[in-house]
């Protein structure tokens, strides 16, 4: 009965998104106070269904309920039960559930905190997400439908694939999509904007917040990705610009840069038609990621679905979201009015800087995405763009971001003295000098690892620079600066964290890229090797019976003089329902960097197929991951009102220049 | 019935917690009309103009005390203060110049709206779509259909392992009996009776082609006998996917010469005839076969079924041909079987019991039935019970004592399944 409760739920959420995405338009044209309280209730009552049909789900593979089709599928008894759960949104239709959840959570969420919005700009968001629902509940009644029942159920499901068995992976999915369709706050807040013709106060102190949530779970969701890649792979890479990746990584892109321009629009009333152009582009990249991943246009680890008619389903959706705010922004947006002037040098000016930029970077890992999708679907011909492309259009296009963003927040608002700030990062440039000619000392070389480190010690030094200088370290006493840190607001040190964290990252993928080491090397039991200075020896190697998997595990002993004795106990595991084998990689992290250890099968000696890394400061990218994230949760903890002050200009000569 | 009314329940929640607004509203209004005021005002100040910049100018407000915090906290110097101040207030006046631009432009229609049937009719339309909703989920969902989860099946999962491990029984005692028969025979290759039970092994574990070997020893040692030329034509026939071919014809007929009444040499003719295309002549082979079978024949309903396919499928009039009975099988029934795999081992035993001894009673009325009383003396010997065992063949003997071949068959068998001493 409860799967079938579910069920009922999912398709009353139906129609509770299409009364949401009517009525409250309805309620805002007309002004009727009674259909504007209607609004919010409908947006409760779809997060209700479609929370109780998820859970539906959950329950019927908890307890392996194979009446149900898609849990026959996609589980089994002998899975851990973690991965019952986990099995829910592993597969396509589960994951589109927890796809539309998120939307009516977020939805629930605009209803719930909203009172103090303008009731016709609520009424109006909650209607376009009301929209986005009932195009994606569609969706998966009609083609995707996990309530699918079976009539003679056998005894057993037929598993789920053994890669996505993996703590990291499992909270992987949820974290993108609340990034993912976080978005869709912003993207209602910026049609509905279009449709008043107005951006109120209210309408930028909302859509901030929420894009940076929608950020930072964004962050970590491409963050814990990566990760899994690395060490659940085998290869030991962590970015591969596959299509699938570049789909998370161009909305992040467009995030970041909807990010800082809502903070114009909250903090100086400017570049609000920009703002609402960004916020269309962040979700539209967001459902073009949905896009590639269910239509089968890809093949991958994340390509569910390869069914046509879902993929031209989602064409449609995507079609009519992108196409139709975009139309609506080419007619609307010459309406509004601009806010606050600034001079092109000054901290508007820099997040424009920014804003463009990583515009551009966006674009170009779009271009490298589509360009082999097109080629192939006009002329056949199938051609691979891989890293030598981005790496040669995108570090391009990111660099003068970095040198920027160090300056940036330590321009003032509306007017600024390049000069000035550049003398205030007079340190950080000199310590940007001092690394790049220790690592010639230490590694000579290569040329883009001087560079990189560089960058990265430039951009660290100038954020902790700019957050030391607000809190006056160091010039005056020690308690005033702690009193100064404690009174800064806290967007002031998620800032310092967020920046700081992008510099760990670049300072890591320039080490883990510059300077890993690599043996491939067949070894018999006992046997060693060297590779930088350590010594590994395989000294053991045994069988074990995992609960839904037989795995070898061989025990590598790492012995490097002078140091602690390291053991790793790499695995190969065949997991028995899906006869499919998986690598677990044993690995060893410090701060200096990780030790990677792989075995593979038995060469025709008898002797053991290994492969041995050695990746210096590539912890570096995940640790400066989880500042940034950080960094983003604290600033979104920062609920105050923000006004940016201006400084007064000291000669009245000085010509301002329009917002937008 | 749970269900609908666990389905009729959440309907009706959700429906009165979207509708109560509206409803609450009519109710206001009409309560409004009696005392004789002309619109509710608390429902139109909600969405007024007014109300806008009321609330546009608190932001206003909290953001003008923010800066003061700012400066208490002394994060910003008073300088700087002073600007964002100018910035705030610059942003009231516009606002306030937008209200007022709105009110003298069209205030006259954005004032209090009236009551208008479009509460109404968005009521109405939200009932619809409640109802589309509860008409696609009948169209969709299986609302009949129980949740199965795994801990409630096991039953399923017990009788699924008990039939695999009768399976694995059955196949080990098989090929104990296949390794056994082999080294008997390595040292007396003469025994026609080894070869005979070593070749029903092989065919009952599917190996039809090693069968096929063991019954061509049969033939040759037995002179050509009939019943196993019968034998060694299945094998053939199994061994070539159910295609008769030249060899095992020939060896058909040769059986049809003899004197055996092994119903496969009709059986397998049939079919012989049948896929040559000559379906009709099939189809008589099989009714006299089956009309002239003892109406207990374990296979008498095979060949039925295949004689009603035939005659279906070949549009072959057979109305009144077939003088046999319907469900003749004397084995238990299909339903029997499945309540068997339900069953505890104890039960089982019990079943078994209960139709080992409807057979012993069946042929103290009906003894003559040769194939019966072998039946009995083995059923006697897989329970257990060597006495009664004993007992059935002894009577079997009398029951035959008038054919000497009978009585050695019954020899035979009660020497095989250890009724008698080797």
């Amino acid at each position: 009965m409860i799967v079938e409760i579910g069920h009922y739920a999912l398709i009353l959420s139906l129609v509770m998104a299409v009364a949401q995405s009517t009525i409250p338009f309805l309620a805002a044209s007309r002004r009727d106070p009674a259909l504007l309280v209607v609004a919010p209730r409908l947006a409760l009552a779809c997060f209700a269904l479609v929370a109780t049909s998820f859970l539906a789900l959950t329950y019927a593979y908890v307890s392996s309920d194979f009446s149900v089709l898609n849990v026959l599928a996609n589980s089994h008894t002998s899975k851990p039960m973690i991965y019952k759960i986990t099995g829910v949104w592993a597969n396509h239709e589960g994951s589109m559930l927890l796809w539309v959840l998120i939307l009516t959570l977020f939805g629930g969420a605009v209803a719930a905190f909203g009172r103090n919005l303008p009731p016709t700009l609520l009424a109006r968001v909650l209607g376009v997400m009301g929209l986005i629902g009932a195009g994606f509940i569609l969706f998966i009644v009609l083609t995707s439908n996990p309530f699918e029942r079976v009539l003679n159920p056998p005894l057993d499901g037929e598993g789920m694939n053994p890669l996505l068995q993996d703590p990291g992976i499992a909270i992987h999915p949820p974290f993108l999509y609340l990034g993912y369709v976080g978005f869709s706050v912003a993207f209602a807040f910026a049609v509905a904007a279009l449709i008043e013709g107005r951006v109120d106060p209210a309408w930028a102190r909302w859509v901030r917040p929420w894009t940076l949530a929608a950020w930072v779970f964004l962050t970590a969701g491409i963050g814990l990705g990566s990760w899994w890649a690395y060490y659940e792979l085998g290869w030991g890479g962590w970015w591969f610009w596959d299509p699938v990746e570049n789909a998370s990584f161009m909305p992040w892109l467009a995030g970041t840069a909807l990010l800082h321009s809502a903070i114009v629009v909250e903090k100086r009333d400017a570049l609000k038609s920009w703002t609402i152009f960004l916020a269309i582009l962040a979700f539209s990249f967001s459902l073009l990621g949905t896009f590639l991943v269910r239509s089968g246009a890809l093949t991958s680890v994340h390509a569910f679905a390869t069914d046509p008619t879902r993929g031209v389903f989602i064409l449609f959706l995507l079609f009519i979201a992108v196409g139709g705010s975009l139309t609506l922004y080419a007619w609307r947006a010459p309406t509004l009015k601009g806010g606050g002037l600034f001079q092109p040098i000054s901290r508007e000016g820099a997040l424009i800087f920014n804003n463009v930029l990583l515009s551009i970077a966006a674009a170009m890992v779009l271009l490298g995405t589509l360009y082999p999708l097109l080629l192939e679907t006009l002329t056949g011909e199938k051609i691979s763009v891989g890293a030598p492309f981005f790496n040669s259009t995108f570090v391009p296009i990111i660099t003068p971001v970095i040198i920027a963003m160090a300056f940036g927040p330590m321009m003032p608002w509306k007017r600024a003295d390049l000069l000035g700030v550049f003398n205030k990062l007079k340190i950080a440039l000199a310590a940007a000098v001092v690394v790049v000619l220790v690592t010639l000392w230490l590694s000579g070389g290569p040329a883009f690892a001087l560079f990189g480190m560089g960058l990265a010690t430039w951009l660290f030094v100038g954020s902790i620079l700019e957050w030391s200088g607000r809190i006056k370290l160091f010039r005056e006493p020690f308690g005033n600066s702690l009193r100064r840190m404690r009174n800064l607001p806290r967007s002031a040190h998620g800032t310092m964290l967020a920046h700081a964290g992008v510099a760990i990252v670049v300072a890591g993928i320039t080490g883990s890229q510059a300077w890993t080491q690599e043996a491939v090397q067949s070894l018999a039991v006992g046997e060693s090797t060297e590779l930088a200075g350590h010594t590994f020896t395989l000294s053991d190697m045994r069988e074990y019976q995992g609960p839904n998997y037989a795995a070898r595990e061989g025990e590598i002993t790492i012995t490097t003089p002078g140091e602690r004795t390291v053991i790793l106990t790499p695995e190969k595991r065949v997991y028995t329902v899906e006869g499919m084998p998986t690598t677990e990689a044993g690995i060893q992290s410090s701060f200096t960097g990780d030790i990677y250890a792989v075995i593979g099968d038995q060469d025709e000696g008898g002797k053991w197929i290994t492969r041995f890394y050695v990746k210096p400061m590539i912890p570096w990218m995940w640790a400066g991951g989880l500042v940034m994230v950080f960094g983003g949760l604290m600033s979104l903890s920062d609920r105050r009102y923000r006004i940016g002050a201006p400084t007064r200009s000291q000669k009245t000569a000085a010509k301002a220049v329009p917002a937008e | 019935m749970t269900i609908w009314i666990v389905l009729g329940a959440i309907t009706l929640l959700l429906a009165g917690f979207i509708l109560w607004p509206i409803f609450q509203s009519k109710r206001t209004a009409a309560a409004d009309d009696d005392a004789g005021s002309s619109s509710s005002t608390a429902d139109a100040e909600y969405a007024s103009p007014e109300s806008e910049i009321a609330r546009d100018l608190a932001v206003y407000r909290d953001q003008l005390s923010e800066i003061d915090r700012d400066i208490e906290r002394g994060v910003l110097s008073s300088e700087q203060a002073n600007a964002a101040r100018i910035e705030v207030q610059r942003r009231i006046l516009a606002a306030d110049q937008r209200i007022k631009k709105q009110q003298t432009g069209d205030g006259a229609t954005s004032k209090a709206p009236a009551r208008s049937p479009v509460r109404a009719i968005a009521a109405g339309f939200i009932v619809l779509f409640i109802a589309g909703g509860i008409g696609l989920y009948l169209d969709l969902g299986s609302p009949t259909m129980p949740d199965r989860p795994i801990a409630s099946r096991a039953d399923e999962i017990n009788a699924m392992r008990m039939a695999q491990n009768a399976d694995q029984d059955r196949e080990s005692v098989l090929n104990r009996a296949v390794s056994d028969l082999s080294q008997k025979l390595l040292e007396n290759p003469d025994d026609l009776r080894a070869w005979e039970l070593l070749g029903a092994s092989l065919m009952a574990l599917g190996r039809p082609e090693e069968a096929q070997t063991a019954f061509l020893e049969t033939v040759k040692r037995s002179g050509r006998d009939g019943d196993y030329l019968a034998m060694y034509a299945e094998s053939l026939v199994r061994s070539n996917n159910g295609q008769i071919n030249t060899t095992a014809r020939g060896v058909l007929r040769e059986a049809e010469q003899s004197s055996s009444t092994d119903p496969r040499i009709q059986f397998y003719l049939g079919l012989a005839d049948a896929q040559e295309g000559n379906v009709a002549a099939a189809v008589d082979r099989w009714i006299a076969l089956a009309n002239g079978a003892p109406a207990n024949a374990p296979w008498l309903p095979m060949v039925v079924r295949q004689i009603n396919e035939a005659a279906l499928a070949q549009g072959i009039d057979i109305e009144g041909r077939l003088n046999v009975a319907e469900n003749t099988s004397p084995g238990p029934s299909q339903a029997d079987i499945a309540a068997a795999q339900e069953m505890t081992p104890e039960q089982r035993q019990e079943m078994v019991m209960s139709m080992v001894n409807g057979l012993a009673e069946r042929l103290k009325s009906e003894p003559n039935d040769p194939d019966g009383w072998a039946r009995l003396m083995q059923a006697y010997m897989v329970l257990g019970q060597e006495s009664e065992a004993k007992a059935a063949y002894e009577k079997a003997g009398e029951v035959f004592s008038d054919q000497p071949d009978l009585v050695a068959r019954f020899d035979s068998l009660a020497r095989e399944i250890g009724i008698v001493a080797n």
